[in-house]
């Protein structure tokens, strides 16, 4: 037959072990370990820390739905923020488009440039051609 | 947060993705409370809040033609709140020449370790408030967004690039410590936190 002393640190041990399993148990969560589950059904000294956690949960849960009042001025920093970003972003991309010009301004001109060399070379060719046939 | 029926909501979404400036400045006009309230919770304090909140609206910005719609706007938008702050800590927790590490032990704000706090009576709630205050980020960061803003674990470790399991400790853990850090004003708790027990035994 176990001694008192010996059934109080048993118990203390399995209140220590149940631990995480209070916190669950106030949470009203899921996947609760059953052992520990079943130790806090019958310990009293469990069940007051399940008490003492949900009122905690208590706490945590109603400050959703407590806003909490920005500094002043700071929306405004914000939309600022967001109005140099736009400005930026519009820069950015004019540029993109005054570089996609001038690139595909000098790939047209190469390309013309191109084709009228070869232009020229072929009228040059024929005459040539004329005379070995 | 001004509380806007969700077909509004979308109408500005919907606008401001076409590029019409006061669309954005509405949409960011009526959800900055609750992105405000998130940035406070997740980092502790006032300033950091303030630069977590503009970085989170100038990246929605940027990112705002590629969100689909196919999630809540506001969501989207906490999701991004929570990344930014565990960027901004993580960065500042890098650069701290203290370095505060998770395992050290956290400051004692039982009210009978400072009786002058005692004497003004703090309420409840307020206690819960500053022990929230006084938890690593990181363990901090688990307790808001599952148990103030109701996460479930797999969006938790999600939003935290964790697993699931990681993410269920991490919450083991910050309640414990949260536990602890109440223990004089939410009654006994069991007094002996892991850490003492694991520095016991070894």
């Amino acid at each position: 037959m176990r001694g008192l002393a010996e059934i109080v640190r048993l118990r203390t041990g399995e209140c220590r072990e149940a631990v995480d399993t209070i916190a669950q148990i106030a949470a009203e969560e899921d996947d609760v370990d059953q052992k520990a589950a079943a130790h806090v059904a019958q310990c009293l000294r469990c069940q007051a820390e399940v008490a003492a956690y949900r009122r905690i949960l208590r706490h945590l849960r109603a400050m959703r739905r407590e806003g909490i009042a920005p500094p002043v001025g700071s929306l405004a920093a914000v939309l600022a923020a967001l109005e140099t970003a736009a400005a930026e972003q519009n820069v950015a991309s004019n540029t993109w488009v005054i570089r996609a010009a001038y690139v595909g301004g000098i790939t047209v001109a190469t390309a013309a440039a191109g084709a009228a060399g070869v232009m020229v070379w072929m009228s040059r060719r024929r005459p040539g051609l004329a005379d070995t046939g | 947060m001004i509380a806007l029926p969700s077909a509004d909501l979308k109408r500005l979404v919907d606008a401001a993705r076409k590029g019409d400036r006061a669309a954005l400045d509405d949409l960011v006009r009526v959800t900055y409370g609750g992105t405000y309230t998130l940035a406070y919770r997740l980092t502790g304090n006032e300033d950091d809040a303030r630069d977590v909140v503009q970085d989170t609206y100038l990246r929605a910005y940027r990112g705002l033609r590629r969100f689909r719609g196919d999630a809540q706007f506001t969501t989207w938008l906490y999701r991004i709140t929570v990344n930014c702050s565990a960027n901004l800590l993580a960065k500042r927790a890098r650069t701290r020449t203290e370095a505060l590490s998770e395992d050290e032990p956290v400051v004692d704000i039982r009210p009978d370790s400072d009786p002058e706090q005692r004497m003004a009576g703090e309420d409840e709630r307020a206690r819960v408030v500053r022990a929230l205050g006084v938890l690593p980020w990181r363990l901090r960061q688990v307790i808001v967004l599952r148990d103030i803003y109701d996460l479930p674990h797999a969006s938790i470790a999600t939003e935290l690039g964790i697993s699931e399991a990681a993410a269920k400790v991490r919450l083991h853990r910050a309640r414990r410590r949260l536990r602890e850090l109440l223990a004089a004003d939410f009654g006994g708790g069991f007094g002996d936190s892991e850490e003492s027990r694991d520095a016991r035994a070894s």
